[in-house]
């Protein structure tokens, strides 16, 4: 795929990476499952049918707690008398918003760090390895509940909290494609001509690793979004976002899932879905950036 | 010389990694509104001039930089203090627990990766045919899955379901075994693990599984394969020769493996109650117990660290192809 | 009245914070803080205290700051008000956090903003209506660490609330009780809400004589009188307890909080304790007597044996005060600040001179302090290297008392063996403390027959549950604890009286109740002191009732008014 010079020309038609992406039957069922959560979550406030806070009441004005799917709550209410749907419906917003929100800053914190680390090599490459290594060297989870202990719970929180350690994957894996592509003969000629370093890196390297970058923001909505599940179960979830992984907490706090499979089930098929559409989108984008795993 | 020079650098490098490590911990929780004596406030118990009492006898009052030099040159003699909590040393508190997080996470790792690395092997081999794509796509279930929820499902069906198994802790307490299969020794052990074991390594395998399936791909076009082929070696014999070499990345990944692994312990530990570090991380936060919660994050960094540094080495050996960059 | 306006004095000796924020300066200078710090600093500052421009007449009331934890319950509980007081055109901005963290902001650093909600639980030693009225009320309290967070300082109230503590006669401390209840009312420093009641859950098949008490459930180590008195069905007379918490010391001079002293005061007796009526009845004392307000004296109950066979003798009582005395261990600071000096009487009296005569004496250090064997504990300081004998792992605790330290594996459980010498020796064998840290695992052990008592509180809807399984027993037991919301009386605009009564109006109590616990539980009356502690409890003083129209003639007579948006505007002047 890459020419004389060793950069890697832009492809047209039917080679553009979301066409490689929509050709096989996982990447585009992928696509799909994403596009469909995206329109979810923007159309919610049409789609659900109540208002996830409101609580319902029974006709003798007791609260409609934990009563099974109906067609009136097509799946059920939970231990405080609100509709599952909608608050599924309504944490789909949370979930992108914090998947792709995290994502993108995941994505752009490990490209910049590696664009900076295997392009410039010497002390900067050695400091900012050396600071991916400790972010490495923190377990995600436990750090997590202190940063947010520290910051107090709450969406922009756990955002920042999942942006800051998540990083290092993309890091280490933009920093090997940049130390390569940094030996190639078009960058060569790039510095020879005089053009600056910063030049070189975002006009001439950047392109090159772009697509691994998509690889990985894809991953990173799959991350986020089982990151902040983890952490809403743990307590330390934004109470007034109901997240899905909110109304699993919720459930486990009140001792629902003995009783009430509709509050358990469906948040956590919403997530895989969420997430194996993410992952789903993200190998098929491997297979631009390692061509030999792509389909006969 | 390149070797030993590498291997010192790094050996170096790692040493600051850790000092970096433990001082971004520690200063995190002195940042943390409260302090030990804050599990005593709100009982009432604890008059104010009491509280500074004890906030000094704990040197909680001495400034920052001291109290960080301190710790500093504990943590050198292997001194991880004393928990505020327990009022006992912090090694007495922390390696019960991190013994019997070690055994579930151990043995779910163990499981996770053999299972992986076996099925992403055929996966990888019987690559472009439908049980591939099919296999493919199921692993990406269990990864899609928040690992918490896996546990709750399992509980839900086999615990509070069929019955078959208990529904948290380590072990029952005066345990009287009444038929002979209970009176098998480690019978009530193995019945408490089963089900967190099984939910660690289900969220677990899924990483090593892709990953010796994608070496193997690599693997699979690589010249020393199609020789042995051509060579009339019996397919089992080939596969098994792609198969030592695919298993690099997996190597490699077991370092990130465990790192990752400790964040999920917490959430199988919570929700199984089982009584292991990652719950005694998360409740030191809550108690403000410092020793105890820099102590358990160190002990997770060293291992991760250590890990990577000894797996960077060994690929040094493995491969040779890699640089001493 | 006088309320201090303007913002509370900084305390020099604020250390913590103070390091706190000069860490970030540096973060900041290096750069580094960047992404970290302005969050920290948003949180920090955002939860400080008082209103620092003037209030600025006929403008808008300013946004309510509720600080919360973030436990379900205190959520809706939050959401529900915010709703009613959009009705007086009044919006309330909900922060919430982790029970520590709330602690240690709001008590330890008394940063609080205008409300502050909490749930206090139903400790034996809250029984005596010292407590919530000092602990919540008494300018003494206002310092850092202390429990009257929202600033409310009145002199008077002091007054009255040092004289019911020096009250020795029951009827005449009733009064001044009434008294103190009735004035703090008529300033409204808090909205009290209700009390929950505690419902648990045993195993009728194989337990029997499960009696309830007050304040402490069927299930709960506060009162432990249902152990003393129940029995077994089947042969196994070991009884299973599941529990959120787990004990982290044996020593019983430790600092630990109510349920770890509590569950130590097994082992070690006190010299009376409650029953499950609440009347101080002797237990490692025989009787006891005021002789004058500042003189108590106490008989040494007879036969008594430790743990390891030693007997008890009056000088091992004498031993522990002095012991106390003389290593002021912070977690009996009640009695190094109530008893001044301690003398044996022959045979088995020890004669108590109080400092200054303490009504809450008999219940909250006679019920709180136990006979410590000297044989063990005179050596303990010096045999090791400790700084303090509170640092003792005391691994083969050894008391008196009707229960024996069998076992403590830490985070799995903690097995107490009956001791059948006590002179009522429980009718079972030993108690199993399970440490199950979630209600859902402690449901279905019970429902399973894993656990045979529910050894925590759950709610309406999940005893219904439970109650469907023919071998539990559901028991709803009332508690004088209390959910209530403090009111920053010291910060605008709730340092005018009328806000608060108006706030008081819209209200509804019930509704909430009902909501939240599905109505198992007690409306309180405008006092911290709960109506099932019908002897203290000052019936006089009920809240207002629910009434948003109540509310806003309140506000009217007082000079607000509302824009057209209704929102609430300040007084013209």
């Amino acid at each position: 795929m890459a020419d004389a010079t060793g950069a890697i020309p832009r492809r047209r038609g039917w080679q553009t990476p979301l066409f490689i992406i929509l050709r096989s039957r996982i990447g585009a069922t992928g696509v799909l499952i994403l596009a469909i959560f995206t329109a979810v979550a923007l159309a919610a406030p049409l789609i659900a049918p109540y208002d996830p806070f409101q609580i319902h009441r029974l006709p003798d004005n007791s609260v409609a707690q934990l009563l099974p799917p109906s067609s009136q709550f097509w799946l059920g209410t939970t231990y405080y008398g609100r509709d599952v749907l909608s608050q599924l419906i309504f944490g789909t917003r949370v979930a992108m918003i914090v998947g792709i929100v995290s994502a993108f800053f995941i994505t752009a914190i490990g490209t910049n760090v590696g664009l900076f680390a295997g392009y410039f090599g010497g002390w900067i490459d050695s400091l900012l390895m050396r600071i991916t290594d400790v972010v490495f060297g923190i377990p995600f989870l436990p750090f997590a509940v202190v940063l947010v202990a520290l910051l107090r719970p709450s969406l922009s929180n756990i955002i920042l909290t999942i942006s800051c350690l998540l990083w290092r994957t993309t890091a280490r894996v933009i920093r090997a494609q940049v130390l390569s592509l940094r030996e190639r003969p078009f960058i060569k000629a790039a510095r020879v001509a005089g053009a600056s370093d910063l030049r070189v890196m975002y006009v001439h390297i950047l392109p090159n690793v772009l697509p691994m970058s998509l690889l990985y923001v894809s991953l990173g909505i799959g991350w986020a979004v089982l990151a902040e599940a983890s952490l809403s179960f743990l307590g330390f979830g934004d109470p007034s976002m109901l997240s899905w992984g909110e109304i699993l907490y919720q459930a486990y706090l009140t001792g629902s899932f003995r009783s009430s499979w509709w509050v358990v089930v469906p948040p956590g098929i919403c997530i895989a879905l969420l997430v194996a559409s993410a992952f789903m989108i993200g190998r098929e984008a491997e297979t631009i950036v390692n061509p030999r795993l792509r389909d006969p | 010389m390149e070797l030993w020079r590498y291997i010192g650098n790094r050996l170096l490098q790692t040493v600051v990694t850790l000092l970096a490590v433990v001082t971004l911990m520690w200063g995190m929780f002195r940042l943390i509104p409260g302090d030990p004596t804050t599990i005593f406030l709100g009982s009432g118990e604890l008059p104010p001039d009491a509280l500074a009492a004890l906030r000094h006898s704990w040197g909680l009052d001495a400034p920052l930089y001291q109290q960080y030099l301190d710790y500093l040159r504990n943590l050198l003699t292997g001194n991880l203090g004393v928990s505020f909590y327990y009022r006992r040393p912090v090694l007495d508190v922390l390696l019960p627990m991190l013994w019997n997080t070690i055994l579930l996470m151990g043995v779910a790792m163990v499981l996770a990766t053999v299972i992986g690395v076996v099925v992403g092997a055929y996966l990888g081999w019987k690559r472009g045919q439908r049980i591939e794509t099919i296999g493919s796509l199921l692993v990406l279930i269990p990864r899609s899955l928040p690992i918490f929820w896996i546990g709750i499902m399992l509980l839900m069906i086999f615990a509070y379901g069929l019955a078959w198994f208990p529904i948290g802790g380590l072990r029952t307490p005066a345990f009287i075994p009444e038929t002979p299969l209970q009176q098998l020794p480690g019978y009530d052990l193995a019945q408490h693990m089963f089900l967190p074991v099984l939910t660690s390594v289900i969220y677990f395998l899924s990483d090593p599984l892709m990953i010796m399936r994608t070496s193997m791909l690599e693997v699979i076009e690589e010249d020393f394969i199609m020789f042995a082929r051509a060579r009339g070696l019996h397919e089992r014999t080939v596969r098994k020769m792609a198969r030592r070499n695919a298993i690099g990345p997996v190597l490699t990944y077991l370092a990130i493996m465990v790192s990752f692994a400790f964040g999920g312990q917490v959430l199988v530990e919570v929700l199984f109650s089982w009584p292991g570090m990652g719950s005694l991380m998360v409740n030191s936060v809550a108690q403000r117990d410092y020793p105890v919660a820099q102590a358990a994050f160190f002990l997770m960094a060293v291992i991760t660290i250590l890990l990577n540094l000894l797996i960077d080495v060994l690929y040094v050996f493995i491969d040779p192809r890699v640089h001493y960059g | 009245m006088s309320e201090r306006t303007g913002l509370p004095p900084l305390d020099p000796a604020d250390v913590p914070s103070e390091s706190r924020r000069n860490i970030l300066r540096m973060m900041g200078a290096l750069g580094l803080g960047s992404v970290v710090a302005p969050g920290v600093l948003a949180g920090l500052d955002a939860s400080t205290h008082a209103a620092r421009a003037a209030v600025q007449p006929g403008a808008p009331v300013e946004p309510l700051q509720f600080w919360i934890p973030n436990w379900p319950d205190m959520i809706e509980i939050a959401r529900q008000l915010g709703e009613s007081w959009k009705k007086l055109g009044i919006s309330v901005q909900v922060k919430q956090g982790t029970l520590d963290t709330w602690t240690a902001e709001i008590i330890g650093q008394h940063q609080m903003p205008h409300l502050a909600a909490m749930s206090w639980g139903g400790a034996p030693d809250r029984i005596d209506p010292d407590y919530f009225l000092t602990e919540f009320y008494n300018s003494s309290r206002l310092a850092k660490g202390g429990m009257n967070y929202g600033d409310y300082d009145d002199t008077k109230f002091d007054a009255i609330d040092n004289k019911q503590r020096e009250e020795m006669d029951d009827k005449k401390r009733q009064q001044l009780v009434f008294e103190a209840q009735a004035m703090a009312a008529a300033a409204n420093p808090s909205l009290v809400l209700f009390s929950r009641n505690y419902i648990q859950a045993y195993n009728n098949k194989r337990f029997d004589g499960i009696v309830p008490v007050t304040g402490s459930g069927i299930a709960m180590p506060y009162i432990p009188w249902t152990y003393y008195k129940m029995t077994a069905k089947t042969s196994r007379k070991l009884v299973k307890t599941t529990s959120i918490y787990d004990i982290h010391t044996l020593n019983p001079f430790a600092t630990p909080e109510v349920y770890n002293s509590s569950l130590l005061r097994w082992i070690y007796p006190t010299f009376v304790i409650r029953n499950e009526q609440w009347d101080l009845t002797p237990w490692a004392a025989e009787s006891f007597k005021v002789i004058d307000p500042t003189t108590v004296d106490v008989v040494i109950r007879d036969g008594m044996k430790f743990h390891d066979g030693k007997p008890v003798t009056v000088e091992d009582a004498k031993f522990t005060f002095d012991f106390i005395d003389k290593w002021k261990f912070p977690s009996f600071a009640r009695v190094t600040g109530t008893v001044g000096s301690t003398e044996i009487l022959p045979p088995r009296t020890l004669r108590f001179h109080l400092k200054q005569p303490n009504a809450p004496f008999l219940a909250n250090v006679l019920g709180f302090t136990f006979i410590a064997p000297k044989h063990i504990w005179e050596n303990v300081a010096s045999a090791s290297n400790l700084k303090t004998p509170a640092d003792y792992p005391n691994d083969d605790a050894v008391g008196s008392g009707p229960f024996k330290l069998g076992e403590w594996k830490r985070g799995e459980y903690l097995f107490l063996k009956t001791n059948a010498e006590w002179w009522m020796a429980p009718k079972i064998d030993g108690v199993y403390w399970l440490v199950v840290p979630n209600l859902e695992n402690q449901m279905g052990m019970m429902e399973r027959g894993d656990a045979d008592l529910l050894g925590w509180y759950i709610d309406r809807k999940q005893g219904d549950m439970l109650a469907k399984s023919p071998d539990l027993t559901v028991v709803s037991t009332p508690s004088h604890g209390l959910h209530e919301i403090r009111m920053h009386m010291t910060m605008a605009p709730l340092d005018d009286p009328n806000l608060r009564l108006a706030l008081q109006q819209a209200t509804d109590r019930q509704m909430l109740l009902d909501l939240v616990f599905g109505g198992a539980g007690v409306v309180a009356y405008n006092s911290p002191i709960m109506p099932i502690n019908k002897f203290w409890s000052n019936p006089n003083i009920p809240n207002p009732a629910f009434s948003i129209d109540a509310a806003r003639k309140t506000l009217e007579k007082a000079g607000y008014g509302w824009n057209a948006n209704g929102d609430l505007l300040h007084p013209k002047g």
